[in-house]
This record gives structure tokens, C-alpha cells and sequence, in this order.
């Protein structure tokens, strides 16, 4: 029986909603064929960004990531895999440890919760505007995140969310997704690192409508 | 979620004892308790086959110790 | 499959506001897979430039038809030494076998120094060695694309070395 559900993702050229798949629980072999599917547009980027002299700063920071390099963790109990498939390619995968990280913050603190430690959408639905790409689907980040949230209430850990954002997504998570930056963790490569707390979540989930 | 499968589970006073200590202390349901343990087991089996070890660290006295796990 | 009408506009509202925001930023993307060009100025790192010298070395000995053996034998080198540079697993390779490669392989010296990593490479190096990082990839034989890839890198290379210092 599939867990899978449908969603709506925006696409770019119309700003029309489209229905999408999304998949929970994502299989070692799937994330091969994910990157498959973005090697391709991950090197044209490349290319490109080479090619008008772009400076290494402004390169989107997961540019060389590689997915296939993380299928053998899925087979792990804690390790959770989702994904968003649209027009039969996959358009946004993230993985999630429901073990062993606690959290660090507040009331909270030592308490149990689910650690995204990777989320990416497709290299094809990057805007880049120096190189003249406008993506072609958006709102697929925010759709996991919320996901990982759901299946942190789900486990029982009320919304509690931990991550390490790269430093061009640490607006996002800290404005549009209301968690708190608690420094920099010089054990993750000095990332800086947000907690969702129980009482952020449920504000969130309230704001939602989601009870 | 994956299908699911019951099993019953025979406890000592003392490990029911623990069991609900844990889940009330984190505030989960005894199964979300065991289902925890089994993941951080299966976790803690895997990186010690691959050579690695558990330590703990006492960060206030900046001193480690080795966890041995059979 | 539930029908979801009801709530389909507060989720839609919703994902328009969190779209934009994601938008607003060049990524949001979370975990520490980056971490090689993060804070990384437009030049190779180690672990790119041992990548980068030795798929050039093994395509410039594919290119001439040699065997390791027949490369080693040419350039008075440890076969053993070879085949730790083409599998990149020397940390830096001596400076005596760069110069020895780059005669019998008819690279310029000085370049293949730089791409070596033994000493900081231009600008232009950087950037063809990026480039030919991303477009060659390990097979048995050149392909046509990897030959263009290939001759590319070293034309970049001579040319640097004909004009530059």
C-alpha cells in the first residue's frame, strides 16, 4: 500500500498550481536515479556559471552535491527519505535521523527530534538569474520542510525540528520557517544550527490551520 | 508508514520500570521509547562495524571514556 | 485519493508565501555535502587538483596509446607512481616526476605545476580545470567528448605558458 500523497507545487512560467507525488519514503535505489536525473543540469549550471565568469560566492552552495553518495544511509531504521515527483522526475528530496539527535534549545532541550540533514530541490528548478535560469517548479523546499514537521509530530516529538543550513539558506529557515539560530556548530563545518521548538511548531501548525 | 506487525513483549518490573520512566521523562509513548532504542542500536551496530568506536564526554571535566557495546 | 478542496486555498496561500521566501534566497539547501565550496575563493582545492592532474595525466597517456608501463618506462618513473597520481591517491606528487610527466606528455611545465597543485595556480588554469573536471569522466578509452575536453584544458595550459610568466 503506498504512503504517498498528492501536493501542489507552483510552476515558474505561469504561476499555475500543479499536482505532484509526494513520496515518503524514498528507497536507496531511488536516490540513484535522483541524481541521475541532476547530474546533467547540476554540470550545464556549472558551465554556465564558468562561462560568464560568476563569481564562486554567489554559486548555489549545493552545487556539488551528490545524492548517490548518501543511498546507503537510508537503510538505516532512523533514516527517512522524501521526495517530490512531478512530470515523472524528481523535483525535491530531503532525508531526515529521527536518531540520535535531541534538542539543545530551552525547554526542550534533550528532548527527541527529527534532524533534517539534507534537503535539496532539483538543480532545474534553481532561479540564477546571472546565467539567465528561471527554475521551472518553486514551493518545493517549503513543502518538505513542513513535511519533516508533520513526521516530527507524527514520531511523537511535537514539531520538533533540528538542522544545519548552508549560509545562503539561513534567512529561510530563520524568517520564513521561524526557527532559532543557536551558533555556529563547529562539528558540522561551522554551519550554523536552528531547533524548531515544540511551542514554534505548534504555532506554526496553528497558522496552518493544522490541529 | 510501512505495514506494521505486532509483537508482545515480555518485561522484567524493572525494564517496565525503566520503560515508563523514559517515556514519561521524554514524553513519548513506551512503543516511540522502544522504537527509539532500536533505531539508535541498529545505528550504534553499523558505525561499529565499520571500526568506529563510542565515546561519552564529560565536557565540564573535558574528559572521554569508551563505551563498550557488544 | 481524499479530495482536498477545502483546504486547498489556505495550503495554497500558504506555499506562495514560502515560495517566495525560498526565492529570496540562492538556496535551501541543509547539510554539510557542500562543505568543498563553501568559503572557496574561484581556485581548486587539494582534493580537486590531485582529481583534476591526474584524470589530465591519464587522458595525455590515453591520448599517445601508452600502457602505465610504456608512460612510466618514458618518463623514468615508479609505475607504482603513476597509478597512485592517476587514481589521485598521492597526496602531491614530487616535483622531479611533474617535470618528467610534462615532457614525455608534451604539457607545458610550468602549467602542469600549477594543475599539480605545487604551486598557486592563474586564474585561467582554475578555470579549465574546473571545466575539464566537469566534463571528463573515467572510462577505458577517450571519447570523442572527453578527446574536445581533453584538448581544451591543454590548449588553455599552452597558451598560458607561451603568453603568461
Amino acid at each position: 500500500m503506498s504512503n504517498d500523497s498528492i501536493v501542489q507545487i507552483i510552476r515558474r512560467s505561469d504561476g499555475s498550481f500543479v499536482d505532484a507525488n509526494l513520496v515518503r519514503g524514498v528507497k536507496p535505489q531511488d536516490l540513484l536515479i535522483v541524481e541521475r536525473e541532476w547530474i546533467a543540469d547540476r554540470t550545464d549550471i556549472l558551465h554556465e556559471l564558468l562561462d560568464k565568469g560568476v563569481a564562486r560566492e554567489n554559486w548555489p552552495q549545493s552545487l556539488h552535491w551528490n545524492w548517490q553518495r548518501k543511498a546507503p544511509e537510508l537503510t538505516l531504521l532512523a533514516a527517512c527519505g522524501l521526495g517530490v515527483v512531478c512530470e515523472r522526475q524528481w523535483q525535491g528530496v530531503m532525508m531526515t535521523k529521527s536518531a540520535p539527535y535531541v534538542a539543545r534549545l530551552g525547554a526542550d532541550r534533550g528532548q527527541p527530534l527529527i534532524y533534517i540533514d539534507y534537503i535539496e530541490t532539483a538543480p532545474r528548478n534553481w532561479p540564477i538569474p546571472e546565467i539567465g535560469c528561471k527554475g521551472v517548479f518553486r514551493g518545493i523546499g517549503s513543502l518538505l520542510f513542513w513535511e519533516a514537521v508533520r513526521q516530527s509530530r507524527e514520531e511523537g516529538f511535537h514539531g520538533r525540528i533540528g538542522l544545519h543550513a548552508l549560509p545562503q539558506a539561513e534567512v529561510f529557515y530563520q524568517q520564513a520557517c521561524q526557527m532559532t539560530p543557536l551558533g555556529h556548530d563547529a562539528a558540522k563545518q561551522n554551519l550554523l544550527y536552528f531547533e524548531l521548538s515544540r511551542q514554534q511548531a505548534e504555532r506554526l501548525f496553528q497558522a496552518r490551520g493544522e490541529q | 508508514m510501512a505495514t506494521k506487525r505486532t509483537m508482545t513483549l515480555n518485561l522484567t518490573d524493572a525494564e517496565m520500570q525503566v520503560l515508563e520512566e523514559l517515556s514519561r521523562k521524554k514524553d513519548l509513548t513506551k512503543t516511540a521509547i522502544l522504537r527509539q532504542a532500536l533505531r539508535l542500536y541498529q545505528l550504534l551496530d553499523v558505525r561499529m562495524e565499520r571500526g568506529e568506536k563510542m565515546y561519552l564526554e564529560d565536557e565540564s571535566k573535558g574528559e572521554k571514556s569508551e563505551v563498550m557495546v557488544l | 485519493m481524499t479530495a482536498k478542496n477545502n483546504r486547498q486555498q489556505p495550503d495554497r496561500d500558504w506555499l506562495l508565501k514560502m515560495a517566495d521566501a525560498e526565492d529570496a534566497c540562492r538556496s535551501i539547501s541543509v547539510g554539510g555535502m557542500a562543505v568543498d565550496i563553501l568559503g572557496a575563493q574561484a581556485t581548486l582545492t587539494a582534493g580537486e587538483s590531485q582529481r583534476v592532474f591526474g584524470r589530465l595525466i591519464e587522458y595525455a597517456r590515453r591520448a599517445k596509446g601508452w600502457s602505465v608501463e610504456q608512460l612510466a618506462k618514458q618518463a623514468d618513473i615508479e609505475i607504482g607512481e603513476i597509478v597512485d597520481i592517476e587514481r589521485h591517491e598521492q597526496a602531491v606528487p614530487q616535483p622531479r616526476t611533474v617535470y618528467q610527466l610534462a615532457n614525455v606528455l608534451g604539457l607545458p611545465p610550468r602549467r602542469l605545476v600549477e594543475v599539480a597543485g605545487l604551486a598557486t595556480p592563474h586564474r585561467e588554469v582554475n578555470v579549465a580545470a574546473l571545466r575539464f573536471a566537469a566534463r571528463s569522466e573515467p572510462t577505458a578509452r577517450l571519447t570523442p567528448a572527453e578527446r574536445e575536453a581533453f584538448e581544451e584544458f591543454v590548449k588553455v595550459l599552452v597558451h598560458m605558458s607561451d603568453g603568461g610568466p
